[in-house]
């Protein structure tokens, strides 16, 4: 069963108008083509200012009914677990409630559940409506055909063509791209959001076939010749991509975050009931190339132009592909993917969060910029450096929650990453002194102490062990050990 | 399937094609040259598990792409029309279902923030 835009819209002002501390629903600048308003939601608990942003964004695409029923019910389930002091499962996958007071009170989550209202009408309109419909409801003038893929629309590689991607508003891919890039005011809503709210991570939900997606879509993604940029590719062509054979760049810390993520993902889902989300990118699902997609070009962004943040852009393909389209698209019974799906997204919103970003900017208003560059430019250049990197965004949600549940421990971490960004300012002339590493050992003590995780526990020693042979050095070596020395795998 | 042997189609006036579509999978036959035919196929592509090009067709598609020399193997034919009824949820029942989630949470009041998240 699935829900109206009417009754998907009247969940988001309910929430807002029941939990206004928690809730607030927002009306989008730009209206649909056929002059309906489009409403996002924000959730966020406890105060403080600037946060890291997710936006989940649902329904571009008409005919994948499911996504935006999940999507408010995942809201719902949220501000309920919340309010509750409850957690939340679904089938095999739990969150504690401790999870969802801290993902409420370290992000804003946002979510656009119906980002296509018109197309989603005219998918239940009974009289003339086709359910198979997939685009917006724009009249293409000159034609007799309406409607513009708003996911091919995006000012990203914008007129380049493929398989499932055309300039044609009667072409039978349904994939018309537009007359210009953002064209359609469903697809500028996406760039409005992320122009003035801080998303740091966007997923947008399809369906189907059980994939979760990451860039590129136009071509082959490849990690190893940073010359090949898309800012160099024509655009607007109405052609297929130049030059032939063509594979664009990824640096190689994104894409070990992109794959680390979405295997955390995956792995959620799986515990569900089972079920195994493949991860792919986006170019793979039809082995050629889509172009102005949402999830590149919200990546695409700080590539474009330096002074944007960067958005990891990620799609989801919810559903398994029956050999059937039309129970592939709208399931009889949608309930257990929806499950598969809401678990899916809460495990990326955890992903999402960064105690460093969050003790160090957020609580006590440091700026952490000197630790990230390290992190950018320095450890994520090798691959024992990202194996750091990796085993830090791997214990930093379940030690967030023991930290945040006491505030002397809120208050040594923030002293601690006060010293880590000196350091890191410095690091040419620091030196890690006996006395930084002895408090680090003892936090580390403290935070093994009191978590019953023992993959956790394993992890914390592996830090402990290399601060310990740490002590006296300057952090230019300490960097490079970490560069060359990769943490011993947890397979506990 | 064998191709079958079709006159040179006429345009269609849109709307002409009866009321159904189809589901299938495309097949490059020997008049077909390149490798990269199926990039240029021109058909609502739907994802297919053993790599098949699979597409939701139109009569219209059928015709052209049978007469480019494309062998078409259709698997299931689907009508065009909306939604069927029963899968849309009733205001009735949505109110029911909202009521039930939110029933006592009216006042509830908001847990205590950690205490460094207040605000002050």
């Amino acid at each position: 069963m699935y829900r109206t835009v009417s009754q998907l819209e009247s969940v988001m002002g309910i929430l807002a108008a029941f939990f206004p501390d928690l809730c607030s629903r927002v009306e989008l600048p730009n209206r649909s083509i056929q002059g309906r308003p489009i409403y996002a939601l924000r959730m966020r608990a406890g105060g403080g200012g600037a946060r890291r942003g997710v936006l989940l964004v649902g329904g571009m695409h008409a005919r994948e009914l499911m996504n935006p029923d999940a999507i408010v019910e995942l809201m719902l389930d949220l501000a309920l677990s919340y309010l509750n002091e409850t957690g939340r499962s679904y089938g095999g996958a739990s969150w504690s409630a401790l999870d969802v007071k801290i993902m409420l009170e370290t992000l804003d989550i946002w979510i656009l559940p119906c980002a296509n209202p018109d197309g989603r009408e005219f998918v239940m309109q009974q009289v003339g409506g086709d359910r198979m419909w997939r685009q917006n409801r724009r009249d293409n003038p000159g034609t007799p055909c309406d409607g513009v893929d708003l996911n091919r629309n995006s000012d990203f590689v914008w007129g380049v063509t493929g398989p499932a991607t055309s300039c044609n508003p009667c072409s039978s891919t349904r994939s018309y791209l537009g007359p210009t890039p953002f064209s359609e005011p469903e697809s500028k809503n996406i760039e409005y959001l992320c122009d003035t709210h801080n998303i740091k991570v966007f997923a947008d939900v399809h369906s189907f076939s059980e994939f979760v997606l990451y860039p590129w879509g136009h071509a082959p993604t490849q990690t190893t010749d940073s010359t090949k940029v898309f800012t160099g590719l024509a655009t607007g062509t109405c052609a297929p991509l130049t030059p032939a054979g063509y594979k664009e760049y990824m640096t190689p810390r994104d894409f070990s975050r992109y794959r680390t993520v979405s295997q955390r993902v995956a792995d959620r889902i799986r515990q569900v009931r089972g079920r195994n989300y493949v991860l792919k990118s986006v170019f793979e699902v039809y082995n050629g190339t889509t172009t102005g997609s949402c999830s590149d070009y919200v990546y695409s962004r700080h590539i474009a132009n330096a002074s944007r943040n960067k958005t990891y852009g990620f799609a989801f393909e919810t559903g398994p592909n029956t050999g059937d389209n039309l129970l592939s698209f709208q399931p009889t019974d949608p309930e257990p993917i929806k499950r598969d799906a809401k678990a899916g997204l809460l495990a990326l919103i955890q992903q999402s969060i960064c105690a460093i970003d969050f003790i160090g900017t957020s609580l006590f208003g440091l700026s952490v910029q000197s630790i990230r560059t390290i992190r950018d430019r320095m450890l994520a250049n090798t691959e024992a450096g990202r194996g750091w990197i990796d085993l830090f965004e791997r214990v930093q949600f379940p030690l967030l929650g023991i930290v945040l549940s006491d505030r002397t421990l809120t208050k040594e971490a923030a002293t601690l990453v006060r010293r880590v960004k000196t350091l890191a300012t410095q690091h040419k002339k620091a030196i890690v002194s006996k006395e930084d590493v002895e408090r680090g050992i003892a936090f580390l003590n403290e935070l093994a102490k009191r978590t019953t995780d023992k993959k956790v526990k394993i992890d914390i020693s592996t830090v402990s062990r290399f601060l310990k042979g740490s002590g006296g050095q300057d952090v230019e070596k300490v960097i490079a050990k970490l560069g060359k020395s990769k943490p011993a795998p947890n397979k506990k | 399937m064998k191709r079958p042997k079709m006159a040179k189609s006429q345009q269609r006036e849109p709307g002409s094609s009866p009321n159904v579509r189809f589901e299938g999978t495309v097949h490059a036959t020997r008049s077909i040259k390149g490798k990269d035919w199926a990039n240029s196929l021109d058909v609502d592509r739907v994802p297919d598990s053993k790599g098949r090009i699979k597409a939701i067709l139109s009569i219209d598609d059928c015709v052209r792409l049978l007469e480019e020399g494309f062998e078409l193997r259709l698997h299931r034919a689907q009508k065009i029309g909306p939604l069927d009824r029963s899968l849309i949820v009733t205001d009735k029942a949505f109110k029911k279902w909202i009521d039930g989630q939110l029933s006592g949470m009216k006042d509830k009041p908001m847990p205590e923030p950690f205490a460094e998240t207040r605000d002050t």
